[in-house]
């Protein structure tokens, strides 16, 4: 009953033995040679300044919602555009429905006045 | 597209427009005809008459439901009992609108968003009432959910409502994944999501552990989602906490739905009558009844007080699907009649609640309601209806409710439950009248102060009348709820 799944189990024990290997690899073989500059925590390349413990507006939210709204609608646009022509109107019409619920949503945000950032 | 996919979605565009709407009304600014009304009555205008259009429609659809019919490829079951629920949630909702209002305008809440979400959520209910495959369920189980969170948490700036809103939300949230999880048993034993698809499945094959594993968790998760007793504990707090219009909502709309799904689920799984399933049901309601009924015993604060009862209330109507579960089939339409009673009530005692709250919960005591009598009679007075019907006295809707479900657990052998349910509910009449005691026997608190106008005092009206004349004239509704038999596939 358990055979069809050995192969999963093969490939979780690689999984987690060429991990092991990696990462016991570089502790062992790699150099080290710290400094004070090289111990920091790493932020972009640049000199960090202050904690990262503070509060953050609002906005970086709402925007982030909304990112996540509209790249949600490119994956299903993007299948729907590569076989539009075979859907035919029904497609379109189900994707009109899809994108005038989104452009509604969009239009409310607008006027809202969430996409200002002042 | 067929006939019947048409059908099932003409009530949930219905009300996906009127939220739309809603939201739009919002932010466009005020319409020439509606300058001269108070400011978003047009809003809750709107949200009503979508509410009402949609519950026409449910109604039309309940006339042509002899025949049930599957719409979308199984996903809904056009049947007399989901669309029968699904108008129970509109009359909830429709009810918990204007009840909001007066509420909603002392704390400067009183905005598109709410009514819209009210509206929205209503559209999840209905789709879980009509759900007829667990991925569909599901689906619509969060769109509720998600709704209802927001309105839990509507008074940000109130200390009480936010908390209520994130302990409603990791419950909820724990309870859907307890409930996916379930679904992914059930799939896994019947290769099918559909719910007719379990029954079989349970009778007997290879998948019938693997199936009871995922009836238990999908019941489990939806036993969340109407606080039956052990699951529970996240009720009083969700209900006190949040505003009193959103618990009206919460307490009424949300339980009805949740209803809906768990005895679709539960009759569809075709469960032998001798069963330990049976046994546990039954455990569970008795239980649910008598730890709700316990706590309320010792509240303080009203609002507390009706989340405990309502936790009492889901416990009498679990008795019945015990009932419709051990094959008793009139038991169906006992809960759809009881929950359509408790809704009336249950949404005229937080709307009442709603009226005299104040910032951060407060008025909403015993001790602060003292003397209300004296200076507020009419909401008053509703209040005694509601909680006259609350306790089971006659000639209230709250009396039939309960008299027709006790008669069916007992007309389907359930002698134990049937009479722990009448202790139970004689229990309960100490803590309701204890608030009429309060209410009409104190000297008057000068400072209790209420939130009326045309919506709140028109909501409550309507809820009390509904109450009195349902429990009057008790036929149409009878025999209505008597249609409501049918949920198992066909």
């Amino acid at each position: 009953m358990l055979v069809p799944y050995a192969g999963v189990a093969l490939m979780i024990a690689v999984a987690i033995a060429l991990a092991a290997v990696f990462l016991l690899g570089s502790i062992y073989l790699g150099p080290r040679a710290p400094n004070p500059v090289k111990s920091e925590p790493w932020e972009c390349g640049t000199v960090s300044v202050g904690s990262v413990r503070r509060r953050f507006s609002v906005r970086f939210y709402l925007i982030a919602l909304l990112f996540v709204v509209f790249d949600v609608e490119i994956v299903f646009l993007f299948p729907w555009a590569v076989l539009a022509r075979e859907l035919g109107w029904a497609g379109f019409s189900a994707m009109a429905v899809f994108v005038a619920v989104l452009g509604l949503g969009l239009a409310y945000v607008w006027k809202r006045g969430a996409l200002e950032w002042e | 597209m067929s006939a019947h996919d048409l059908a099932a979605l003409v009530p949930l565009v219905i009300l996906t427009v009127t939220g739309a709407l809603c939201l739009l009304l919002e932010v466009t600014g005020v319409p020439v005809g509606a300058r001269k009304l108070a400011p978003r009555s047009h809003i809750v205008w709107c949200s009503e008459l979508g509410l009402a259009a949609t519950a026409l429609v449910l109604l039309r659809l309940f006339a042509r439901a002899d025949q049930p019919a599957l719409a979308f490829a199984g996903a809904l079951r056009l049947d007399r009992f989901g669309l029968g629920l699904g108008l129970v949630v509109c009359v909830a909702a429709a009810l918990a609108i204007p009840v909001a209002v007066g509420f909603l305008r002392s704390r400067d809440l009183d905005r598109g968003e709410y009514y819209a979400t009210v509206v929205f959520a209503a559209l999840g209910m209905i789709a879980l009432a009509l759900a007829a495959d667990l991925v569909f369920l599901f689906v619509a189980l969060e769109t509720t959910s998600v709704a209802v969170y927001i309105l839990a948490g509507i008074d940000r700036r109130s200390s009480r409502s936010p908390e209520a809103a994130l302990k409603y939300f990791l419950n909820g949230a724990f309870a859907s994944g307890i409930l996916l999880f379930g679904v992914a048993l059930c799939y896994g034993a019947t290769r099918s999501t559909a719910i007719g698809a379990l029954g079989p499945a349970l009778r007997g094959g290879d998948g019938a552990l693997l199936a009871s594993a995922g009836l238990l968790l999908v019941l489990v998760g939806l036993g969340f989602k109407v606080a039956a007793a052990p699951f529970h504990m996240w009720a009083a707090d969700a209900y006190d906490g949040a505003p009193a219009p959103a618990s009206a909502f919460m307490a009424t709309a949300v339980k009805a739905a949740a209803f809906a799904a768990l005895i679709r689920v539960s009759v569809n799984a075709q469960i032998d009558a001798g069963s330990g399933w049976i046994s546990a049901g039954w455990i569970i309601a008795v239980a649910t009844m008598t730890v709700g009924n316990l706590a309320a015993l010792a509240q303080r604060r009203v609002k507390r007080m009706l989340a405990y009862s309502s936790i009492a209330h889901a416990g009498y109507a679990l008795g019945g699907v015990v009932a419709a579960i051990g094959g008793h089939t009139p038991a169906l339409g006992a809960v759809g009649f009881y929950l359509l009673a408790y809704t009336l009530m249950t949404t005229g005692a937080f709307g009442v609640a709603a009226f005299f709250e104040r910032a951060d919960g407060a008025g909403c005591s015993h001790d602060e309601w003292a003397g209300a009598a004296t200076r507020f009679p009419l909401v008053s007075l509703a209040m005694a209806i509601f909680l006259f019907s609350l306790a089971g006295v006659p000639p209230t809707a709250g009396f039939l409710a309960k008299l027709n479900l006790f008669a069916c657990m007992i007309d389907g052998g359930f002698y134990w439950l049937a009479f722990v349910g009448v202790l139970n509910s004689l229990l309960s009449v100490y803590y309701y009248l204890r608030v009429l005691v309060f209410m009409y026997m104190r000297d008057p608190d000068p400072q209790l102060a209420g939130h009326g106008g045309a919506f709140v005092g028109a909501g409550l009206a309507i809820a009390a009348l509904a109450v009195l004349l349902v429990g009057l004239l008790p036929g149409t509704m009878l025999d209505l709820a008597a249609q409501l038999r049918d949920v198992a596939p066909g």
